[in-house]
């Protein structure tokens, strides 16, 4: 034995010390150089959060641009969506090792722009690819231009607008048709008010025994601040922020009722109290809850399980009913950005491909039109074959109609503190760890401390 | 006695010769060059970057290092900082949850491996087995096991407790599957100590009429093993104050803050939130409790239970 | 036969019985996360669970390989942990050596330095460390994971202990024959040294593999993650995800599951002496 490991670990260790040269060159960036000086196709490399249904979708849409020529080829990441996300952008930002390209949410734009992660892109830039501001959704431009002015670079936007998505209700509609609740015209009735709602609901209920509304709690701020977002709004709650300043006046009093609301449901056995993204999609796949409140993102789960026969009944997506006063719904936008690297600015041929890339994506915007959002390219937007996708067009039309866009601040939006507020104070008062008075005060109160 | 000093001679020179005295002819470049690497690497990337946190927890640098000197003013915040008081109560938690709890269960299943012969091995690499895998697969595996719709555990026991999502459970479900996943380092070094043990004790104590069973444990065993007993408890005491990896996994410092850990909220003040000064004082305040934690039992229980 | 003895040996057969039970319940989870993972999704949320998969399919792991860098996280682990576990064994070997057998001055300065690391908790120094590799340009390089992993002062404690115990007349007859310091180490001492230096070797390179916090703060980027964390956070599944999710927990785990299997005694060895228990 020790005559045969003796020169083994010489040779080891001879090993080791070009195993660091090679290793000490192995950088972000440093393989497409390598590559393009070869005449290899050049890598692009992007960073998303697109897990879940749509996320395969928007696999397809690169896989597709790879294979359409042979001059630049995507090599993406999918990282946990959220907070942890945007924690890894600024420590690549810092360390100048950044992706070339990414998704961003247009609620996390004023956080990102003060913490310096954005590079805006000029109209004029997008025009070297034939892409203008005007051949997008107006209003998510609009938006984005609100959130430019605020914070950073007037006129420039800090993304191109991929879509806008929002919060739909799934349904079951063997379930539905049993409770009485389907119309002869296929669709749900008798939603329409908190009580019919509830008593719909409570129908459910009684037939089958089970929780009939599924929503994700645990683990997952996100899902309750959606839902209490689109009550708020619909209770006339009206903007959180104005002008890049808090408005909470309204959380005590309208911000307590959709909160009321909810912990009501949950009381009453009607709504899930404490359950997991990943369980609440599959306790709906499986036919065990009615309902599920979630965003249009699950759209392909749904019809993909369907495709393959897994799915055990017949199911509809609508935009979230009307229950007070109006029927605005929570709604947020991803972007494709591109990240400020200070530190190794992006070259002007890395830059000219990332949008040949970001042209192609938008052109091909009816492919992530099938993970359920609704494009922002207009010429998808308005087109025909969107018009026919089903199930998008139960709910797109009507949904854009509704869409409620996320507070401009950098307190609230996808991986900012606003979603830990909800997490600490709202979630624990549906499974009845907190009062609804009690849950208001404190949330009210960690929002203003994170105005400071 | 100093080396000798010349340099580059490898002709050999007459040993100086003492009795009982290392025999000397070794230039410096040698001892530098044998010394050196190591040393290099210590200071460079364990001595200077604890130096370096003592003074960044003065300043309000971010996390490219960007700032200025502040004074006290981190430690004056934190003194006030409800959520680093937490952290620390949690993290106190959790070590009261595991430490005795798992060193207690690491002897049980020591006593009861080191009796058996042909199958020890087997025995042992049961309870080893969870310590080699990286914590993340165990956080998986058991997120999975735990699950509170669809996992085993809740299926064979009919609760429909959500483990990491209440409050009441969350810590010690973390606490447990801390314990799973190392109790098997415990049950190693037991069963080295009690293997240590000579039978002709226990033949003693039988010929004595002691009797067996719990007298011998308590007369015996216990005595003779409290030094492997007592690095246990000492090992883990340090490991469980710089807990983060499993909290972080498991249940991400939730539900609503109720699990966060000190070195949790370090790391979200660092590079969630980009405020490395602050985030050095946390660090600074951990290792100075670590610090006073290992000399107090060092100096308090290390001392007695000498038989 | 005497009664006393056929009922002890009953009692030993019970007690062994009972804790191989044990032993077999503790390592449950394991056999459950393997039976997920190579079932059909939809048949992981069934009530009741299916306690062997049938269908049993890789279709889990395939798409795991498939649409996860997990090939190229394998292939970082592996290099972090072999630099850190060979870089590790040669520089303390070297230092441990000299403190050792060689008298110089400052030597003990030196030691007591060494062992004063023991109270440092590397937990504490992340946030400096990540400035200074930032400084330098190494965050989220192998330089950046592996050069902090390097500093293992107990390494140099254990060999110490060792290179103590040769005998005097070693190294004595050795210098009389005109062998360099070097040649001691390595063809007199690392030889008779081979059992610990192998452990350590392994139970370093299962540390290394292991390690989460130090990568997860240190790697940005998905093609250089280690494999901790990468199955943590990358995240494609959908659908009812848990076959996947345990299909790379499987992956993750299985290459030191695999190495303590097969160097058992070794890394026992390791462990217990690293602790300070020969």
């Amino acid at each position: 034995m020790k005559k045969v490991v003796r020169p083994v670990l010489a040779v080891s260790l001879a090993l080791l010390l070009p195993l660091f040269a090679w290793a000490g060159g192995q950088k972000e960036g440093a393989a497409s150089s390598a590559a393009s000086a070869t005449g290899g196709p050049t890598k692009i490399v992007l960073w998303d959060f697109l897990s879940g249904g749509d996320g395969v979708r928007w696999t397809q849409i690169l896989n597709d641009f790879n294979a359409s020529q042979n001059k630049l080829v995507v090599d993406h990441t999918t990282l946990t969506w959220g907070d942890p996300f945007y924690t890894k952008v600024h420590t690549a930002v810092i360390a100048g090792q950044t992706p070339d390209v990414m998704t961003y949410h247009l609620s996390h734009f004023p956080a990102g722009i003060i913490a310096g992660d954005l590079r805006p892109l000029t109209e004029a830039e997008l025009q070297s690819v034939g892409l203008s501001y005007s051949d997008f959704n107006p209003v998510l431009v609009k938006r984005s231009l609100e959130i430019s002015k605020a914070y950073g670079k007037a006129g420039d936007l800090y993304g191109v607008p991929l879509d806008a998505h929002t919060f739909v209700l799934y349904y079951n509609k063997d379930i539905l048709k049993q409770a009485g609740l389907l119309g002869a015209d296929g669709n749900p009735t008798g939603l329409t008010g908190v009580d019919s709602f509830t008593a719909a609901l409570q129908k459910i209920k009684s037939i089958t025994g089970g929780t009939p509304l599924g929503m994700s709690s645990a683990n997952d701020p996100a899902s309750v601040w959606r839902m209490w977002y689109t009550l708020y709004e619909q209770l006339g709650g009206g903007e959180l922020a104005v002008g890049g300043k808090l408005n909470l006046d309204k959380i005590d009093t309208v911000g307590k009722k959709a909160l009321q609301t909810m912990v009501d449901w949950a009381q009453a056995g009607l709504l899930t109290p404490n359950i997991s993204y990943a369980a609440d999609v599959a306790l709906f796949t499986s036919g065990k809850t009615a309902f599920m409140a979630n965003g249009n993102w699950e759209v392909p789960t749904m019809v993909d399980a369907q495709k393959k026969g897994t799915l055990p009944f017949s199911y509809g997506v609508m935009a979230f009913p009307q229950l007070f006063g109006n029927r605005d719904t929570w709604a947020d936008s991803h972007n494709i950005s591109v990240p400020n690297n200070t530190k190794n600015p992006i070259s002007a041929d890395m830059l000219k491909n990332v949008l040949t890339l970001i042209a192609y994506i938008e052109h091909h915007a009816i492919v992530w039109a099938g993970g359920g959002h609704l494009p922002a390219y207009l010429p998808v937007l308005n087109g025909t074959e969107l018009a026919n996708m089903v199930p998008n067009n139960e709910y797109s039309v009507q949904a854009a109609k509704d869409a409620t866009f996320e507070p401009v601040s950098p307190v609230f939006g996808v991986g900012d503190p606003a979603y830990d507020a909800v997490g600490n104070f709202l979630t624990p008062a549906l499974t009845g760890q907190l009062s609804v008075s009690d849950a208001i005060a404190k949330f009210k109160a960690q929002l203003q401390s994170y105005a400071q | 006695m100093t080396p000798n000093v010349e340099i580059a001679d490898p002709a050999p020179r007459a040993p100086a010769r003492r009795a009982g005295r290392k025999i000397q002819s070794v230039s410096w470049r040698t001892i530098v060059l044998l010394v050196a690497p190591f040393t290099i690497v210590y200071l460079v990337f364990l001595i200077y970057p604890t130096l370096r946190v003592i003074e960044l927890s003065f300043t309000n640098s971010d996390i490219a290092g960007v700032g200025h000197f502040i004074g006290g003013r981190n430690y004056q915040l934190l003194m006030k900082d409800p959520l680093f008081w937490a952290s620390l109560w949690h993290t106190i938690y959790f070590i009261i949850l595991t430490v005795v709890p798992n060193t207690l269960v690491g002897l049980v299943f020591g006593l009861m491996v080191v009796r058996l012969k042909r199958l020890r091995n087997t025995a042992l690499a049961l309870f080893f087995l969870p310590y080699i895998l990286p914590v993340s697969v165990v956080t998986q595996i058991w997120l999975w096991v735990l699950d509170p719709n669809f996992g085993i555990i809740n299926f064979l026991t009919r609760l429909k407790i959500n483990w990491f999502s209440e409050a009441a459970w969350a810590m010690p479900a973390v606490a447990f599957v801390t314990i799973w996943w190392t109790v098997g380092f415990n049950v190693l070094l037991f069963i080295a100590g009690l293997e240590a043990i000579p039978r002709e004790y226990y033949e003693a104590a039988a010929l004595d009429g002691a009797g067996g069973g719990f007298r011998s444990f308590l007369y015996i065993t216990w005595p003779l093993l409290w030094p492997v007993t007592s690095l246990v408890l000492l090992l883990q005491l340090i490991a469980q104050w710089q807990i983060f990896n499993q909290v972080y996994l498991l249940t991400a410092g939730g539900p609503y803050n109720s699990t966060i850990v000190v070195l949790q909220y370090m790391y979200v003040r660092a590079f969630q939130q980009q405020q490395g000064g602050y985030a050095s004082a946390i660090s600074v305040v951990l290792f100075v409790i670590i610090l006073i934690t290992s000399l107090v039992y060092l100096r308090f229980v290390r001392l007695r239970g000498n038989t | 036969m005497n009664p006393t003895r056929s009922k002890l040996s009953i009692l030993s057969v019970a007690a062994t019985g009972l804790s191989l039970v044990i032993g077999l319940a503790w390592v449950f989870p394991v056999y459950w996360a393997v039976n997920t993972s190579f079932s059909v999704p939809e048949n992981t949320v069934k009530i009741p669970p299916m306690w062997f998969p049938t269908p049993l399919i890789l279709d889990s792991f395939k798409y795991v390989i498939e649409n996860t860098a997990i090939i190229r996280w394998y292939l970082n682990s592996v290099i972090t942990s072999v630099a850190v576990a060979g870089s590790v064994i040669l520089l303390t070997m070297m230092c441990a050596y000299a403190l050792s057998q060689i008298d110089f001055k400052g030597k003990r300065a030196l030691f007591v330095a060494f062992l004063a690391g023991f109270m440092i908790p590397g937990a504490t120094n992340v946030v400096p460390l990540f400035l200074f590799l930032n400084h330098l340009n190494m965050v989220n390089t192998y330089w950046g994971l592996i050069l902090p992993q390097l500093v293992s002062p107990i390494a140099v404690v254990i060999y110490k202990q060792f290179f103590d115990q040769m005998p005097r007349e070693l190294t004595d007859a050795a210098r009389m024959d005109g062998a360099g310091e070097w040649r001691i180490l390595f063809r007199i001492f690392l030889p008779l040294n081979w059992g610990i230096t192998w452990a350590l070797a392994i139970v370093l390179f299962i540390w290394t593999w292991n390690n989460f916090f130090w990568p997860f703060i240190i790697i940005a980027s998905n093609h250089m993650m280690t494999i901790p964390v990468g199955i943590t956070q990358v995240q494609s599944w959908y659908g009812i995800a848990y076959p996947r999710v345990m299909a790379s927990a499987v992956l993750a785990g299985l290459p030191t599951a695999i190495l303590y299997l097969i160097f058992q005694r070794r890394v026992a060895q390791g462990v217990a002496i690293t602790a300070g228990i020969k």
